[in-house]
């Protein structure tokens, strides 16, 4: 018997309808397409991919802020859209990339904190605001403080005191680290791996930045143009990518090693095109080890030792 | 270190601010030799890009900027630097920037942009222009060149409009080009491109390359000499290759200890942070400015730490460094 998931997205697809131009004829853009996703409680999957592929649209699909045209999402084996509102918020909470634009300047920090929970009614604000602050190591006297008095990485532990005031059991972090320095990053980190341990969180961290994927995630899934390409355990992910877009991208990742050089990635001087023609592999235009078929027949995702991949080539 | 194309000493940039006067640059040396590239590196406000803007002319006004010397190939621009660099900028220097959507200009053709400066600075007519722009465009890879001359810049990936600037930076075939944060925006797939470029033209061109960025993968890819900025001065200078094999100052070891490395830094583990924050540069700051943050620190370190030499022309400010490799 398996425990059920606590996030489970079963073939979510989402498609906006853009118009090119100011006159020109409208077209679909598939930001998610028939994505499915489980994460064990506890566990945190690492989700990759470069701009425009969908890693944002599922964050907001997984957080209940944007409803899916097709699909499941279910929190803890319960549909998110049966929810009520304040019971999601106690469940799953996000911290976002930047925190400048999630905390409003005129607030105090303790009344940032608190905000959620005001929503709910709680009876001990204070105790719980201060449990908060000491939890992400933000000194008491900052309670007074106003966002524009604070440095971007103690902004950022603020983000996460109030993702964690209410206690969720899922936090999803899209880009937690990214507008932040070297130094202040590793404190961030950190305080993340920390906080994981103590209150058993389950995680979705989201980002670009594959290293940091690297060290927090149990699991990764990589998307590109809308879709799942790779998912595997992060060890098999990072000792031996499969799909031919994930090799790629772990090649780009530049190590601290001048040894190293310049990696030649092949991939033609094509960038993602979310509007290129369908029908075939979405990743055929850039492919270096592309064959005829692959332009004409869609790549199924398909089972493999420690995960999927979408591409018949891998092996 | 071969002949230098740029040498500056003790270049300082102060801006008033209502809080006092911030002193971003305190005392920088910048040498960077033909062909060569120096990556600029630091966390923010450490006073990169104030530095690339000041070699370039570009500050704003309010902007005091002082320097002992300031040597652009061979000639000493030490007095009537603005004027002489206004005369330089565009043709010897370039700059390009993390953000090519500012820098072009939307309600101009791609042609037009790229070949207003140079018809004017070589007299070239505009057939002559247009057949430089075609052939800088294939060389950065933008596909059917010809006929994209007509096209605005919006019509243009993020990716190739960053190629665009590069294209049009080096129009004039200049000697020293200044790139701050220029594939930060980018995916990494085509940060990887756009480095690659760079780094191919620059060999056919014979160009110097002053590259500001806070990516040390970045550096480790395309340095040939790297210089730590911490708050306003370069602590620590090196050959690439020695920097990252074997880092003196304090800072520079824990900026290279914060970032995991797949396959070397144990998955989960802590990481070693630098604790505190960069201080604000308001007014004098006596001593080393990294003391506050130090693990090393002692009294001395209250004194204006003195440069202690390394290897090929490089340098560390720390009285508590590491001693350089034989």
């Amino acid at each position: 018997m398996t425990a059920v998931p606590m996030i489970r997205l079963a073939g979510v697809s989402k498609t906006y309808r853009l118009r090119r131009g100011l006159f020109g004829p409208s077209q679909e853009l598939r930001a998610v397409h028939d994505l499915s996703l489980e994460v064990a409680r506890g566990e945190t999957l690492g989700l990759v991919g470069e701009s425009g592929c969908g890693k944002s649209t599922a964050v907001s699909i997984m957080l209940g802020l944007l409803a899916p045209d097709a699909g499941r999402v279910e929190i803890a084996g319960q549909a998110l859209d049966a929810m009520a509102e304040r019971d999601r918020v106690r469940l799953i909470q996000p911290v976002f990339q930047n925190p400048n634009a999630a905390l409003n300047p005129v607030k105090r920090i303790r009344s940032l904190i608190a905000q959620p929970l005001k929503l709910h009614g709680g009876s001990e604000i204070d105790r719980e605001v201060a449990r908060a602050m000491e939890m992400v190591g933000l000194p008491a006297r900052l309670a007074q403080a106003y966002p524009g008095e604070l440095s971007g990485g103690q902004r950022q532990r603020v983000a996460l005191a109030r993702a964690l005031v209410l206690k969720p059991a899922v936090l999803i972090c899209d880009e937690p680290t990214s507008a932040l320095d070297v130094s202040v990053q590793a404190q961030i980190i950190n305080l993340l791996l920390g906080l994981r341990r103590e209150l058993g969180l389950t995680m979705v961290f989201v980002s670009h930045n594959l290293a940091v994927v690297e060290h927090l995630a149990d699991r990764v899934a990589v998307m590109y143009l809308g879709e799942k390409v790779e998912e595997a355990t992060t060890d098999a992910l990072f000792r031996a990518p499969r799909h031919p877009y994930t090799q790629a991208l772990l090649a780009a990742t530049l190590p601290p090693d001048p040894g190293r050089g310049l990696p030649e990635l092949r991939l033609g001087k094509a960038a993602a095109d979310p509007f290129a023609l369908r029908g075939g592999c979405l990743f055929a235009p850039r492919c270096p080890v592309v064959e005829p078929i692959c332009r004409s027949q869609p790549q199924d995702l398909r089972r493999v030792a420690e995960g999927a991949v979408r591409c018949q080539r891998a092996g | 270190m071969t002949e230098s194309l740029l040498d500056i000493q003790n270049l300082r940039v102060s801006i008033p601010t209502e809080r006092g006067m911030l002193n971003a640059v305190r005392g920088v040396d910048l040498r960077i030799g033909r062909g060569e590239t120096l990556c600029l590196v630091g966390e923010s406000g450490c006073g990169k890009s104030l530095t690339a803007t000041a070699v370039m002319g570009l500050l704003p006004r309010h902007a005091r900027i002082t320097c002992d010397r300031f040597d652009l190939m061979g000639e000493d621009l030490t007095a009537r630097r603005e004027a002489k660099l206004s005369r330089l900028r565009g043709r010897e220097v370039t700059m390009i920037f993390q953000d090519p959507t500012s820098a072009l200009n939307p309600t101009l053709t791609v042609g037009r942009q790229l070949t207003e400066a140079v018809r004017r600075s070589e007299g070239l007519s505009r057939a002559a222009a247009e057949d430089r722009a075609v052939e800088m465009l294939e060389r950065v890879g933008i596909s059917n060149p010809g006929a994209r001359l007509a096209q605005y810049p919006h019509g243009f990936s993020g990716g190739q409009r960053q190629r665009i600037m590069i294209a049009s930076a080096l129009m004039e075939r200049p000697r020293l080009l200044i790139a701050d944060e220029p594939t930060t925006a980018l995916d990494v797939t085509i940060q990887a491109q756009i480095l690659r470029l760079l780094k191919e033209l620059q060999g056919e061109l014979g160009l110097s390359l002053l590259l500001i960025t806070h990516d040390l993968g970045v550096v480790a890819a395309m340095a040939s000499d790297v210089a730590v900025m911490y708050a306003g001065r370069i602590a620590e200078r090196a050959a690439a290759r020695d920097l990252f094999q074997q880092p003196r100052h304090p800072y520079t070891q824990g900026l290279l200890a914060a970032i995991p490395v797949p396959g070397v830094t144990p998955r989960g583990a802590p990481l070693s942070a630098i604790p505190g924050r960069v201080p604000e540069l308001i007014g004098e700051m006596p001593g080393c400015a990294f003391r506050e943050r130090c693990a090393r620190a002692t009294p001395a370190c209250d004194r204006d730490p003195l440069p202690r030499p390394g290897r090929g022309g490089g340098f560390v400010e720390c009285v508590h460094a590491t001693e350089a490799a034989r």
